[in-house]
């Protein structure tokens, strides 16, 4: 036989129309308790841009750093107003940046597809397209044979003291892809002497660099 | 003449007792179906870009049989030579001579392919002992006379057997082991040619 604990009134319309909005109620509260949490998961986790930045690995002059697909020294840097490349004497309102780099392929053969100079405020200048560049997007890089060669930039002035150069396998798309950056360290006296040049310089053809082969 | 009240432990009518159901058990299938909801969601959000790069890479080596004939892309390929290259000449004819410290390296390929634009578009590297490739036509034989490598025969038509000679540079110290033959279509296997012994 069934113990009957306790009895309870059937409830009224009014007590089922309160249940019923109750029920309701509790469903929207975890709608929206569901949805708050998403927000503070998504803006506690990195966006898209953060989470698929370049991996910057970062040097110093004449260290050697890792871009991936091919290590890199960045050896000097020079400029001046004019620049000769293929006999073709160019000039600029600004001021050329000439960076000698020695690259060499790691495992299978690749190039610098990507060289950026970036000034202090994260402004991009590619290196030129007025010239046909002897190292940077073009010359093929193969394992163990080290290269070197200037990748040649124009920039303003005013930025010629404040500049890192960026260099990656990648031409366009650098998202997840290893960047080497390194600091120029460009003086002001620097510059100076490179706008009071009144010899335009030769850019210098990228070169194997005999006796330094690496495998 | 009012009916008299049912005795609390009278026997009820005939009708099934109505039974409180829990949470669990209420929402059993919709928890259920939260399980592949999950694993789509998870598939719809997996890392295309890594899945891509990988089956774009050469990672299944297609080997030669007992003759030395690799079968890929619809062609027959063997390689018949693999040795230094020590007499290039540059287009004037004089000896060309190679940077210090690198090696040239010639490779010679027997083709068999019917359908040549099948072919047409292949990528051709040297592997060493250590496993690292060089591509050929490199800069540091700029200057050398050396014909441009590719699959495809000159001739026009194809004839049904044709050879392919390509040039590569690598360190003095290493050593050349084989060729890679690499389509795009094919990825990620690859035709992996050794010297016939």
């Amino acid at each position: 036989m069934t113990e009957v604990r306790h009895h309870r009134a059937p409830r009224g319309p009014v007590g089922r129309a309160l249940a019923g909005l109750g029920s309701r109620l509790g469903v929207g509260a975890l709608l929206i308790a569901a949805v708050a949490v998403g927000g503070l998961v998504k803006s506690a986790t990195p966006d898209a841009d953060t989470r698929e930045r370049p991996f910057v690995r970062t040097g110093r002059l004449g260290e050697t750093v890792d871009a991936r697909t091919f290590e890199v020294r960045v050896l000097d840097v020079r400029g001046a107003k004019e620049i000769v490349r293929l006999g073709r004497t160019r000039s600029t309102g600004g001021v050329w940046v000439l960076v000698r780099v020695q690259a060499v392929a790691r495992n299978e053969p690749t190039s610098i597809g990507y060289a950026a100079l970036r000034d202090g405020r994260g402004r991009l200048f590619h290196a030129t397209e007025r010239i046909r560049q002897p190292l940077a997007r073009g010359r093929t890089l193969q394992p163990g044979i080290p290269v070197e060669g200037e990748i040649v930039f124009e920039v303003p002035v005013e930025v010629a003291t404040d500049l890192s150069i960026r260099l990656a396998w990648v031409p366009i798309d650098q998202r997840m892809e290893a960047v080497a950056e390194v600091p120029l360290d460009i003086d002001a006296g620097m510059v100076a002497s490179w706008q009071a040049r009144t010899e335009p310089v030769t850019v210098a053809d990228a070169t194997v660099v005999t006796g330094q082969v690496t495998r | 003449m009012n009916p008299q009240p049912t005795p609390p432990d009278a026997p009820g009518p005939a009708t099934r007792p109505r039974v409180r159901r829990g949470w669990l058990e209420r929402n059993l299938w919709g928890l259920l179906a939260l399980v592949p909801l999950c694993a789509a969601a998870g598939w719809m959000h997996r890392d295309v870009i890594t899945e891509s790069y990988w089956e774009g890479r050469p990672r299944e080596a297609v080997v030669s049989d007992a003759d030395g004939w690799v079968s890929y892309a619809g062609a027959r390929i063997r390689l018949t030579g693999l040795e230094p290259a020590t007499d290039l000449v540059t287009f004037g004819g004089d000896p060309y001579r190679v940077p210090d410290g690198l090696v040239a390296w010639r490779a010679t390929l027997v083709f068999q392919a019917a359908d040549q634009e099948a072919v047409a578009g292949c990528t051709l590297r040297l592997e060493d002992a250590a496993g690292n490739t060089y591509g050929p036509n490199p800069e540091e034989l700029n200057g050398a006379k050396v014909p441009v490598a590719s699959c495809t025969s000159a001739d026009e038509p194809a004839p049904p057997s044709y050879d392919v000679v390509a040039y590569f540079v690598t360190p003095a110290s290493a050593r050349a082991t084989a060729v890679r033959i690499m389509i795009a279509e094919e990825l990620p296997r690859y035709a992996r040619l050794t010297a016939s012994p």
